[in-house]
């Protein structure tokens, strides 16, 4: 019974806080989850509309460029102002096609290098420069009128000479990193490398694109921010709904374990009242009210089931209920046998203070023994021992003379005190002893309105007697003819 | 050699390249230019005109390079080229030493001059009377000439630019 309704418990309880911290930490968990991808999106589309922002009058100054593949306005000072005046802007490439020709165009900027430089330069524009160069130098060798004129070119072109050599050192210097943009489609956050990459087709007719890299550590700084902050909010949430979990449990599972524990008593000590379970509104307290009324109507049952029993539940001796039945018949009986009644009224001795000292149980088992001792002196069919309650016995006899039934009585006293047990609250004998009030009265002196309850009465008296001359003693009254004869 | 750069010229384009006080022709004046083969003529639209989109992104910055011109009223372009370089022009170039071609704007009198040497294109701007006229305003001066039709390769191949112009020869 026990083990049943502490493994129900533990189910429910289980049941009920596992699936409630499941459904919770799921619900934490999506919600966290949504509102981090909402929240991150957002912050990604804030610094994309923002790095778009930023590319835009780049965009219309290199489309133009790349329309005519014009190198000389991209790096002008305005421009090279243009792109450094955003400080997220870390690079990007160009890379478009001429309206006008089959020729390419690209080039690109680093905030590094602090300037732009074309991308597409080879060894053969070099040499064409150097070869022109060559060529203005010889012709101002042979002395003419346009010296002025050709030392402008020669100026221009060594101008030109030495900015092919830089960028192709440049090129040689900064591109292996713009290798790294790929194929991008719009947009692509770089987390490894903290970069956000932005591509924007460039708005000349040949078209083209410029891809755009931008210092993302800001973005990731507010990225683990929204993380940390979700995360401490989720725990929050998480905790919360842990203390609301446990307290919905107990609030279900503690009536449930205090009910479990009324009934696994007896049923006769069941008792709700009192129980905070009692006043529930819910349905458990419905359930607890109608365990109550149960319990009321069975314990009903059995005090009636009790009071109709033959027997004695704790002794086994007759009950009060034989007890009646016989009572009756038995002096009549006698009568006609021709045979002496013995009434005996057994009580232990200072049987409350066992109770008190060595509890009920135990007092209920002595209860037991001493029922048996008593069932045990019985000899005859016509003998009866009945408990009418309480440490009370009572036991009929029919016997042949009176010596016989004042016998049984000595014999009674001697084996309860020979069982021996500890009764250190019974003084001057420190174990159980037993007390009998005895009213013997010869058959023939009993007429027919004689009652076992005037009977009972004087052994009750004598009982008392008993007990006044302290206890583990016998008190006999004999009856002749409606009179008492006391004798000890 | 048809023309001769004038020797006050002369000074004035070196003082102009060591110490850029002033802006200075590069390119000399062909004071006979009123003969040449006209190879197109144009409007420069004025300055509240507005053009069409599909117009190139570059003949736009052109036009607004320019459309003060004749306090923003829009002018006739015309263009001549010299009598000996009609073909080198259809093909820009490659071209031959001397003055190649110029670019009169009619209000109010003005010579845009593009003349080769070495292959490689120098600029100028005069009055109509040939007199120096490139320190006047920021973009007479041959180094914006050049960021244009030296630097939009694909449209000035060789200094002189291409797509209207050979649209006209078709
Ligand atoms: C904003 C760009 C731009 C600038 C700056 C510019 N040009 Fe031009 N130039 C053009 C274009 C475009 C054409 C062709 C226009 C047409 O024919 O309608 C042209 C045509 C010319 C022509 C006619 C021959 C030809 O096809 O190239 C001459 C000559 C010329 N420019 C000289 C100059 C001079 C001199 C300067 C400087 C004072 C100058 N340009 C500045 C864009 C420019």
């Amino acid at each position: 019974m026990t083990r049943f309704n502490l493994a129900s418990r533990l189910k429910i309880s289980h049941l009920l806080f596992y699936s409630h911290l499941l459904l919770v930490m799921w619900l934490v968990f999506t919600m966290s989850y949504n509102r981090y991808n909402s929240e991150w999106s957002t912050r990604i589309s804030h610094a994309v509309e923002l790095a778009r922002a930023v590319s835009n009058p780049i965009v219309d100054l290199v489309s133009l460029s790349a329309s005519g593949r014009n190198y000389t306005n991209i790096r002008l000072n305005n421009a090279l102002a243009l792109y450094a005046s955003s400080d997220r802007l870390l690079f990007f490439t160009v890379q478009a096609q001429s309206d006008f020709s089959e020729h390419e165009y690209s080039f690109a900027w680093s905030r590094e290098l602090g300037d732009a430089f074309r991308t597409n330069l080879t060894f053969e524009d070099r040499l064409a420069q150097q070869i022109e160069i060559e060529a203005l130098e010889q012709r101002l060798n042979t002395a003419g009128s346009d010296d002025v004129k050709l030392n402008f070119l020669l100026n221009r072109g060594k101008e030109l000479l030495q900015r092919i050599e830089e960028d192709m050192g440049h090129t040689k210097q900064y591109c292996p990193q713009f290798k790294r943009i790929t194929a991008i489609d719009d947009y692509y956050l770089d987390e490894d490398n903290a970069q956000l990459l932005l591509k924007q087709d460039l708005r000349n007719v040949a078209g083209g694109e410029i891809i755009l890299s931008f210092d993302a550590t800001p973005l990731l700084n507010v990225k683990s921010d929204i993380q940390f902050q979700l995360l401490k909010e989720a725990s929050l949430a998480f905790l919360f709904s842990l203390l609301l979990i446990i307290w919905a449990t107990r609030r279900i599972v503690k009536p449930l374990k205090n009910i479990a524990l009324q009934m696994n008593r007896d049923v006769k000590d069941i008792d709700f009242t009192g129980e905070p379970e009692i006043e529930r509104k819910d349905e458990l307290g419905v359930v607890v009210r109608s365990l109550d009324s149960l319990a009321k109507k069975v314990q009903l049952q059995i005090v009636e089931l009790e009071k109709r029993s033959a027997i004695d539940s704790l002794t086994g001796l007759g009950s009060r209920f034989l007890y009646e039945s016989v009572k009756a018949d038995f002096v009549a009986q006698t009568r006609r046998q021709g045979k002496y009644l013995g009434f005996l009224i057994c009580d232990l001795d200072n049987f409350k203070a066992f109770n008190d000292m060595y509890g009920h149980p135990e007092g209920d088992r002595v209860l037991r023994r001493a029922g048996l001792t008593v069932q045990s002196a019985l000899k005859r069919d016509t003998d009866g021992a009945y408990r009418l309650g309480g440490e009370e016995f009572i036991v009929l006899l029919q016997t042949q003379s009176a010596e016989d039934i004042q016998q049984i009585a000595v014999q009674l006293c001697a084996q309860l005190e020979g069982l021996e047990i500890e009764h250190l609250g019974n003084p001057g004998h420190l174990v159980l002893t037993l007390s009998i009030g005895v009213v013997c009265a010869k058959g023939v002196d009993l007429d027919s309105n004689v009652s076992m309850d005037q009977i009972y009465e004087l052994a009750d008296k004598a009982l008392y007697r008993a007990k006044d001359s302290g206890r583990n003693a016998i008190n006999v009254v004999h009856w002749k003819n409606g009179k008492e004869v006391i004798n000890e | 050699m048809r023309f001769r750069l004038p020797k006050i010229m002369a000074v004035a384009c070196i003082s102009s390249l060591s110490l850029t006080a002033f802006a200075a022709s590069i390119a000399s004046y062909p004071a006979d230019w009123r003969d040449w083969p006209v190879v197109g003529e144009s409007m420069v639209p004025g300055r509240d005109v507005v053009l069409p989109e599909e117009t190139p992104l570059f003949i736009q910055e052109a036009v607004a390079a320019y459309n003060w011109i004749n306090d923003g009223q829009g002018t006739k372009l015309t263009t001549h080229v010299h009598p000996d370089k009609i073909e080198q022009y259809k093909t820009h170039g490659p071209y031959s030493d001397g003055i190649t071609v110029v670019g009169v704007y009619e209000k109010p009198g003005v010579v845009f001059v593009t003349e080769h040497l070495s292959g490689k294109p120098i600029y100028g701007t005069y009055d109509v009377n040939g007199k120096d006229i490139s320190s006047t305003h920021p973009t007479f001066e041959p180094q914006y000439c050049e960021s244009c039709h030296n630097t939009y390769q694909d449209i000035c191949i060789n200094g002189t630019c291409s797509v209207p112009v050979i649209d006209l020869f078709k």
